[in-house]
């Protein structure tokens, strides 16, 4: 077997951790994972007692061989995405410790977590105000759509693409 | 505390062959006691004391190095910060160097080192000298 690689080694590890012992709801794609470190596929349920009860989500990670030092890129996949105020229908995730905020600290379990905290918290199940024009003009890569965080989540963002494009526009 | 000594000692020495070493050193000594005095040898074990098991961002042991060394010990030493929580230098080096911001990735805090902590790095847990 070929050595590890750092990033494969941590990634190795929190495997056998996440399905050793997954947090309530959430259920990691063992086999797919382990043969392709970089890209994990996550189960996750709504928790009872919450807006999202009863229904299933599909997370996506995906792992630069810079993990931990760079954050995973974290999207809902499949065909029910949650209609929440921070997800917008293409999958992509508003949620600060995904960019701005990451620390090596974090994990894909704590990653997992904050998710499930942050739809359990949800009071009224409604689309980001912006999310027709952000679906049409971001990247295919969360990472590269520069978030704004505020309280609530007004919604002003820009790609870095179209930021650039907009610039030599005006030259 | 801090013994001199430990760098020139092999880190990876487990309690199971220090017995082994002191049963054989016991034999040694009964045949003969000229012998005992030509060939000193010192034999320790030694652990960081940190306030955690593991790395908090390689996820490594501390008894262990970082994923980019080979030995643990001197060549891949553990650092604190002013707000207690510890790294290996090489992972903590490595982020700060990523950061714009240099923060502690645990609490979030200015990242200062904690001079005092990172000279007495080595706690000596247990010794077997053969005298």
């Amino acid at each position: 077997m070929a050595a590890m690689s750092p990033s494969e080694r941590r990634l190795q590890k929190e495997l056998m951790a996440l399905m050793k012992e997954p947090p309530a709801g959430v259920t990691v794609d063992g086999d797919q994972a382990s043969q392709n470190l970089t890209l994990w596929t996550i189960h996750m349920e709504g928790v009872p007692g919450t807006l999202y009860e009863g229904e299933k989500f599909v997370l996506q990670f995906k792992f630069t061989n810079k993990y931990p030092f760079d954050s995973p890129e974290v999207t809902f996949v499949g065909n029910n995405i949650p209609v929440h105020p921070h997800v917008y229908s293409n999958g992509h995730i508003c949620l600060s410790i995904l960019t701005d905020d990451w620390s090596p600290a974090l994990s894909v379990q704590s990653v997992c977590l904050s998710i499930v905290s942050m739809l359990s918290s949800c009071k009224e199940k409604k689309r980001p105000p912006d999310n027709s024009f952000y679906v049409k003009t971001c990247s295919k890569n969360p990472k590269k759509t520069k978030w704004w965080y505020h309280g609530m989540c007004s919604f002003i963002f820009f790609t870095i693409n179209n930021f650039s494009k907009s610039i030599t526009k005006r030259n | 505390m801090y013994s001199p000594n430990v760098a020139q000692i092999k880190p990876t020495i487990e309690m199971t062959s220090l017995k082994k070493k002191r049963n054989e050193f016991c034999v040694m000594k009964s045949i003969t006691r000229q012998m005992i005095s030509a060939s000193w040898t010192g034999v320790a074990t030694w652990r960081w004391i940190a306030n955690d098991d593991n790395c908090g961002i390689c996820r490594m042991p501390f008894d262990s190095c970082c994923p980019d060394c080979k030995l643990p010990g001197d060549d891949c030493p553990l650092v604190w910060g002013a707000c207690s929580h510890c790294f290996h230098i090489h992972c903590i080096v490595k982020w700060l160097h990523s950061q714009p911001q240099q923060q502690c990735p645990m609490c979030r805090q200015d990242w200062k080192f904690n001079n005092k902590l990172n000279i007495c790095k080595y706690y000596l847990c247990s010794t077997f000298k053969s005298n």
